[in-house]
C-alpha cells in the first residue's frame, strides 16, 4: 500500500481555465462559474441584447441603474452555477438565435469578457448544440 | 476580441446600441419587444 501521507495534493481550481459559457435550455439560462468569476460576482446585472449584431450581453451594474436585476451572491456564498428562468430573458435570447436552433434543445455559447465595461458578450450566432441534452431531448 | 463586441464606454448606465431587457415585463410587453427584435432581425437578414 502506498504511503498517502507523503503525497502532496494540489488544489486545482477548475474555473481558472474554463470559459465563460451560458447554456440555453428550454426553460432557463445557466451561467457557468467563470461568468460569475469574470464579472466579479455582481449582486446586480443588466441583461442586454443587440438585434443588429445578434449579441446577448450581461453587464455588472449598480442596483440603482436602469433595469438592474439581482444576480449573484458574494463569492464565498455563491457555490454553484447560476440560472434564470425569467421568460423575458429566455425568449429575447432565443429570438437572436439562428432559425435552425430548435426550441427544445440545449445550446451552449461561449462569452467574451470586456473588463472595461464589466460585460460579457455572447454571440448568439455561435450557439452550438449541447450533446448531453441532445440525447435526452430526442 | 471580435470587433462586434467593442462598445463605447458606459457613461449613461447602459451599453450603447443595446436594448435592456426588463425582467418585470408582462406577456403583452414581452411579445411587443420580441416582435421588435424579430423585425430588426428580418431587416438585417434581408440586407
Amino acid at each position: 500500500m502506498k504511503n498517502f501521507k507523503n503525497i502532496n495534493f494540489d488544489i486545482i481550481d477548475l474555473t481558472v481555465n474554463a470559459t465563460p459559457d451560458i447554456y440555453i435550455n428550454k426553460n432557463n439560462i445557466t451561467f457557468t462559474k467563470k461568468v460569475l468569476e469574470d464579472l466579479g460576482y455582481p449582486a446586480n446585472v443588466q441583461y442586454c441584447v443587440s438585434a443588429e449584431n445578434k449579441v446577448f450581453a450581461v453587464r455588472a451594474c449598480k442596483s440603482n441603474e436602469a433595469k438592474s436585476t439581482p444576480f449573484s451572491k458574494p463569492k464565498g456564498e455563491q457555490t454553484t452555477t447560476l440560472s434564470t428562468s425569467n421568460k423575458n430573458f429566455i425568449e429575447s435570447v432565443r429570438t437572436l438565435m439562428k432559425d435552425s436552433c430548435k426550441p427544445k434543445l440545449r445550446y451552449k455559447v461561449t462569452g467574451y469578457f470586456d473588463a472595461e465595461t464589466r460585460t460579457i458578450f455572447f454571440d448568439m450566432e455561435e450557439a452550438v448544440e449541447d450533446a448531453f441534452r441532445t440525447q435526452r431531448a430526442e | 476580441m471580435p470587433n462586434k463586441f467593442v462598445v463605447a464606454r458606459v457613461k449613461s448606465g447602459r451599453l450603447r446600441g443595446f436594448y435592456l431587457i426588463d425582467p418585470a415585463w408582462n406577456n403583452e410587453e414581452r411579445n411587443k419587444f420580441i416582435n421588435i427584435l424579430k423585425s430588426l432581425n428580418e431587416s438585417e437578414d434581408s440586407q
